[in-house]
Order: structure tokens, then sequence, then C-alpha cells
């Protein structure tokens, strides 16, 4: 029967007050080790803190309870790169839980070597401005049964209901929807 | 006879070296030097054997004691500087700087208060920080000004220390277009609701907006549902008209004919009746595609129910409970699907039938939901890229195990919403705080499947007390129980301790070319890990991690229990290293004795210890 070994000989500690402190080789263990380093502040009442610290299996973090900016380019070039956020290896995840992801840029490029998926749990929306939206592919597949982009094209869901009835597609297509039809019911 | 006194210059180190140990005076003694108006560093110390009687020589009239400071500190000039941190209370060691004269005292050096001491510090301008411990000593003992510790608030809860961030230990859901991940986003949110209600308490307004801002998510989380059971409908519904169209000619046409006994009649007849349903399926078109809106908008109160019920049976909302949660909110979700689309059925009800059942199909779509459609490729395309990604990050931490099986969940969610179980009435998933056991090892990732491990358990201290515990302690390794297969790359390991006693063992994996998992390394042992099975375990190997670089012959590698093991060294690089199969009850620190190299990242591997005399096998180095 054995304790963790602990060298609190070797932890270096510099508290600067109650707000700040750098505080080295800690042994005390945290969730994913014990503290390479830790540079941590606190606001006077507590409200907010923060740290930057490596963990003993190797995970840097950066939290702060309020707000975060990375602020980079006053003094840079036009069209020079300014900001880099890679992964050597593995994957790069971006999550707002409860927000909205906002990237605006005058130009966006989204380029993937291999594949780009897309899911929304409601809707998805693309609006051009004054120009098109373009969709260039070998193969274009849909698969929906309402909407006026299917009815147009004869496969709409009343389409589809009437499709090898006696009822013709002009009579089909011809029948008032919408507004008009609530009125008239 | 010469009176001394004339003799003497008053002038440090000429007639002789005045040492004195004081202590600094109260922050309200030190006037404007507190608001920065003052000059140098300068405190009011009461010195002892000079300024005992502090009636007859307040605070306020000691003399001034200059700080000298070291040489790396930096006097200013040229803005070199640190800051001089000395407190009130401080006890304070000096000479003076005026020799016997006893009047210019300057400070050299501060005494590092002990635990026990009473030197506080603090003042009116400078409180205990809420988030800090109190402590105001200054040694190398674990109680000594403790920083805010990386781990989840319920563990420095348990701990009784301060955490650095409330968010440690959260579970961030992930993108996932592969795989539907509603559920352990619904899990999520449910349990930051539990969590952020604790820290609330009381707090009712506080209470109120946690609890709108989860039914908001549930709810918004609900619409992939929604649109299943909505395509599932559409689907199926499409046939059943086309053949009620078919029916009501027959009917007109039989009707007509059996009336007339002119096929053309009947025929024209039939047509008609086709034809009077074209507005009644078209306005059933329209507001099918305005259900879905309708139906999100009602799910907010059931919802809502749905969360109090929650709170007030689960104090830790595990798997089966999020299955239970989501089980019992779809089914209330049929209900009302059925009740908003009663309306636009009746329209054409005519060539419906009365076998098309709303909820029936509903509750056959969520079979359909473990995947996505969004994974769908094209023929020569697969889905390889976004396969086996983890759905959730554990901050502090990294990727989490992918845990159940969503197929599985889907399938007792089923069951929950087939048998109509509310959550109130389920006893068989513990909505308790578990008591605490020992951890478990969950492999995920790398391709591969199959593979299993069991922690083996170090730095054992017993538990004092009642507990199901009998000991706590460290996990130095994980013994391979099965090497499972498949794997291409190194699958992720995670610890899961669902008590969340334990924390801090972080553990890598090493595949072999067939794809099987061989072994488990720490990154870091942990600590507070209830104590399964002990048994002797031993190094069986020794996974040399980065060889590094100028080795010679000679070179060995020793740990830090002192035991030395043979080392095959290849071109100035680590290439081997011998297990000494010896038993270990804490985790080997390995470092190699070199006056050359440098570089190595040794990684001890443990495992079930070897019968003396019995032949060791040969070391397979990483490739």
């Amino acid at each position: 029967m054995a304790e963790r070994p602990q060298n609190f000989f070797k932890r270096q500690l510099i508290s600067f007050n109650s707000n700040f402190r750098i505080d080295t080789a800690n042994p005390q263990m945290g969730i994913s080790g014990s503290d390479v380093y830790k540079i941590y502040g606190v606001t006077d009442d507590g409200s907010n803190q923060s740290h930057i610290s490596l963990s003993s299996s190797g995970v840097m973090s950066i939290h702060n309870d309020k707000k975060f900016e990375i602020v980079a380019g006053e003094k840079s070039g036009e069209k020079e790169d300014v900001i880099l956020i890679t992964t050597r290896n593995g994957n790069l995840c971006i999550s707002a839980e409860d927000g909205i992801l906002r990237i605006r840029a005058e130009n966006i490029m989204i380029e993937a070597d291999e594949d780009i998926q897309m899911k929304a749990g409601r809707n998805i929306d693309l609006n051009a401005g004054s120009g098109r939206i373009m969709l260039n592919a070998n193969k274009i597949d849909y698969d929906a049964k309402l909407g006026n982009f299917i009815r147009d094209m004869g496969e709409g869901f009343t389409d589809k209901v009437f499709d090898g009835s006696f009822v013709g597609s002009d009579v089909v297509g011809a029948s008032v929807t919408g507004p008009i039809l609530n009125k008239i019911l | 006879m010469i009176d001394q006194s004339t003799l003497q210059t008053n002038f440090v180190g000429r007639d002789g070296f005045y040492w004195w140990i004081g202590r600094v005076a109260p922050i309200e003694a030190q006037g404007d030097q507190v608001k920065g108006k003052g000059w140098g560093n300068r405190y009011k110390v009461r010195i002892m054997g000079y300024h005992d009687d502090e009636v007859e020589l307040p605070d306020e009239d000691l003399p001034w004691a200059q700080v000298l400071i070291p040489p790396t500190a930096g006097s200013g000039s040229a803005n070199a500087a640190t800051s001089v941190q000395i407190k009130p209370n401080d006890r304070v060691v000096g000479f003076f700087l005026d020799g016997d004269n006893g009047q210019v005292p300057a400070i050299v050096n501060v005494f590092p208060n002990q635990n026990e001491s009473i030197n506080s510090g603090r003042s009116e301008l400078d409180k205990v920080n809420s988030k800090l411990d109190s402590s105001e000593s200054n040694e190398p003992t674990s109680e000594s000004q403790p920083t805010p510790a990386s781990i989840s608030t319920d563990q420095a809860t348990q701990r009784g220390v301060n955490t650095v961030s409330d968010s440690i230990g959260d579970e961030v859901p992930l993108a996932n277009t592969a795989q539907n991940t509603k559920l352990s986003k619904i899990k999520s949110i449910v349990k930051w609701l539990l969590k952020k209600l604790k820290q609330a308490k009381n707090k009712i307004s506080k209470i109120r907006g946690y609890l709108r801002r989860s039914v908001d998510r549930i709810a918004t989380l609900m619409n992939e549902y929604a649109g299943s059971f909505m395509k599932e409908i559409l689907d199926r519904i499409i046939p059943v008209l086309k053949s009620g169209l078919q029916n009501l000619y027959k009917l007109v046409y039989g009707k007509i004919m059996a009336a007339t006994g002119n096929p053309v009649t009947a025929h024209a007849a039939g047509v008609v009746a086709q034809e009077a349903m074209v507005v009644p399926v078209k306005l059933l078109e329209e507001q099918l595609g305005c259900v879905l809106g309708s139906l999100i908008g009602k799910l907010l109160s059931p919802i809502e129910d749905l969360l109090y019920s929650t709170l007030a049976n689960v104090e830790k909302f595990v798997t089966c409970a999020a299955d239970q949660f989501v089980g019992v909110l779809l089914d209330k979700m049929i209900s009302l699907l059925e009740n908003l689309m009663s309306g636009p059925l009746a329209l054409v009800e005519k060539i419906l039938g009365g076998d098309f059942n709303i909820g029936d199909i509903a509750k056959s779509a969520i079979n359909g939901l473990a995947s996505s459609a969004a994974a769908a490729f094209d023929c020569n395309q697969g889905t390889k890229n976004f396969k086996g990604l983890a759905n959730e990050w554990i901050i502090g931490v990294g990727q989490k195990a992918m845990g159940q099986d969503p197929y599985q969940s889907i399938q007792q969610i089923t069951n929950i919403v087939s048998s109509g179980v509310d959550l109130n009435s389920i006893s068989e998933c513990f909505v308790g705080n578990p008591p605490p056991k020992p951890p478990k090892i969950e492999i995920f990732g790398g391709n591969g499947s199959g593979a299993t491990a069991s922690p083996i358990f170090g730095n054992i201290v017993p538990v004092e007390g009642e507990s199901t515990c009998f000991a706590l302690g460290s996990i130095i390794g994980a013994q391979i129980t099965s090497g499972g297969s498949g794997y291409t790359f190194p699958p992720f390991i995670e610890i899961v301790d669902d008590s969340d006693q334990g924390y801090g063992a972080i553990a890598r994996t090493i595949v072999n070319d067939n794809g099987e998992v061989t072994g488990v390394y720490m990154l870091s042992e942990g600590e507070n890990y209830c104590v399964g099975d002990i048994k002797d375990y031993s190094i069986i190997d020794v996974i040399v991690e980065e060889g590094g670089d100028g080795y010679q012959d000679g070179d060995t590698v020793i740990d830090n229990l002192g035991n030395r093991y043979s080392t095959i060294i290849n071109n100035g690089q680590i290439d081997q290293v011998q297990p000494l199969n010896n038993v270990v009850d804490t985790l080997p620190f390995l470092t190699v004795e070199s006056d050359t190299g440098n570089g190595a990242i040794l990684r001890p591997l443990l495992g079930t210890a070897r019968i003396e005399g019995e032949i060791q096998t040969s070391i397979d180095c990483p490739k």
C-alpha cells in the first residue's frame, strides 16, 4: 500500500496576489493528469476565472469564463494570411453549443480534398444576392416529396398521388392552391 | 575619556553591522505608499527590541524601512523591474543603514509563512478571493497555496477544493453528419441543466433561465426526429392515397354502372370522383409542409414537464436515463403529431382508408434514426472519412468514448415508445447517485473493434469508514483482455468512472501489424479511483516511443525505484529496453543514464506478472 508519489520540492509557485499566479510542476492531480504549468487569473469578485495550462498527459487548455478574443492583423498587409489554426494530425472541431457559429468575410472559400457533408436539423437556406447559385457535378440527385422544385418537375406530392389515375396532369397542375384555395374552402 | 558616540560614523558597516527582525505594520499605517503617492519601496516596520511599546510608539510613527531587492529583480532602470512582494504582518529581516543609530532600517528578506501562521496580510484592500484557497502559507506542502484544480465541480466538491473552471469534465457534442447524435446532445443538455441547478441552488430567476434554455435547445434538437417522421409518413401515404383513388374510381364506376348499365357514363363518373380529390390532396400537400413547425412549437410544454419530472427523479443523468427521456419525449411527440395530422388527413378521408395510422408509422420511423441520411453516398464512394468519429469531447481531457451503440439506444427508445412507459415509473434504470465502484476502460476508434482491457491499480490506500470501496488508488496500467481486430491506428482509450470519484488517468494504446491492440501505457495515472481486483502486475514491456539520439553502448535505463534495465542501442538511438518483470505497485518512471544521448521517451507497459523462470517473449518495438 502506497500513496501516489508526489514531489512538492519540484513545485515552483509564483503567486503574485489573490488575482494571478503561475504554478509549475504542481503534483496536484487534475482531470488529465497533474499540471506541468498553470497560468491562472481570477477577478476580485471571483466571477471570472481564466487559465492557460498544460497537463502531464499533454492537454494544453486555454479557458476563460467569459469572453475571449484573438485579434491580429491591424498592421498586416492586404491579402496577407494573418491567423493560422491548423492540426498537423487529427480533426479540428469547432462547437457553439447554445448559439450560432457566425462566419463572415468578404469572400468565403471552403475546400475539401474529398467530401463535404452539410446537415441541418431543420432548414438549409442558400441565398445569392445579385448573382446565381450554381450546382456543378457529374450527377445531381434529390429526394423530396414536397416543395415547388419537385412540383415544377411534375413529381410533387399531388402529382405522385394522381400518377396512374384517370386524372390528367393538366387537371392536377391547373388546380388552384395556397391562399386562393384556402379562400375557396 | 572620549565619548564613543563621537567616533561613530553612523554609516552601515563602518561601526559594525546591525541586523534586526521586525514585523510589517498594518496597511492603515502605510499611508500614501498604499495609494501610490509615496516614493521608493518603503514599509513601516515594528522592529523587535527597538519598537516594542505599541502605546509609546504607535504604528503610524514607526520608521520607514526601505526594501533591498535581489540583483535579478531589476531596479527599474531601462524598464527592468519586479514588484516587491511584502504584505502587512510579514516578518522581515534587515539591517540599519545608519548603524547603531537604528533610525534607517532596510529590509533584505522575508520569513515565509507557515501553515499555522497568523500573519495575515489581508486587509480591506486585499481580501480573500472566493475562488482561491485562503491559505497564506508559503511551504512546499499540499495545503500551501493550492491552485484551483483542473477537475470537475463535483470532483472539486468531493475533494473540498476549488475548480479552475466550471466547464471541466463537461461533455461537448461534436458535429457528426454520419451518425444521429441527438441522444448524446440531449443527454449533454440535461446533464448541463442538472449541474447548473445544483449551482443555482434557490435562485429562482436563474433556474427559470436555465430551464427555458434547455427546453429551447431540446425542442430544436427534436426537429430532426420530426423530419424523419414526416419523411416516413410521406413515403407511406402516397401509395395509400393512390390505392384509395383507384378504389374510389371502382366504387363510383360500380355504382353508376349498376344504375345505368352504361360503361362510358360509369367511367366518366369515376374520373369526376377522382378529380374531385385533386383539391383536397393539394390542400393536404400544403398543410403537410406546415405541420412540423406547429409540432415543434407544441413540444415546448411537454419538454418542460418532462424536464421537471427528470429533475425530480434523476440525480445523475446516465445513458439509460437519457434513453428514457428521449423515449418518453418521442412518445409525446407522436401523440401530438397524430392530433396535428388529424385535420389535414380528414380532407382525404374518402381515399385514405381506416387502416392508415400516423402513430404506427412514426414509431416505425424511429428505427431509422441511428444513421443519418446525409451519410448516403453514391457508388464508388464511402463514408469512411466520417465513420468512427467520437461524438463528444470532454473538456479538459479530449474525445470521449462512443459509449452505447446508437442502434442499441434506438432499440431501447423504441421499446419505451412502444410500451408507453412514463419516466416516473421506470425503476430499472438507476437515477440516484451511484455508489463508488471500480472504473472501466473503454477502447474506441482506430477503425477496429473488440478490444477490451481492465485497469491495473496502484498507489493504493485503504478507505477508512463505510464505503463500497475498500481502497482508493491510481490506474498504473491496463491488462488487455481482448486485442480486438481491424485496428489501422491505435484506438482511443477512456477510463470511465461512473461514480465521478476518480480522475486524471490518461492512457494510450499500442496496436500490432495484425490490427490488434497489444498494450496500454499510461500518460497519467490519476488518483482517487475505487480499487477493484488487485493482482501482481509487472513491467512486461517497455515501449520506446522515441529513441532519441546520441546514445552509446553502456548507457542504461533506470527507473525511479532504482531498477536497471538492459538496453539495446542502434545508431545512437534506444532500440529496445528489456523489461524486468518485477512486480510493481506504482507507475515507474524510466530515464536513460547517458553522458551523450538525449531525447528518448520510454513507456513502461504493465501486465500480469510472469512466473519466475518463465521464458520472456522478445520485445516488439512500435513501428
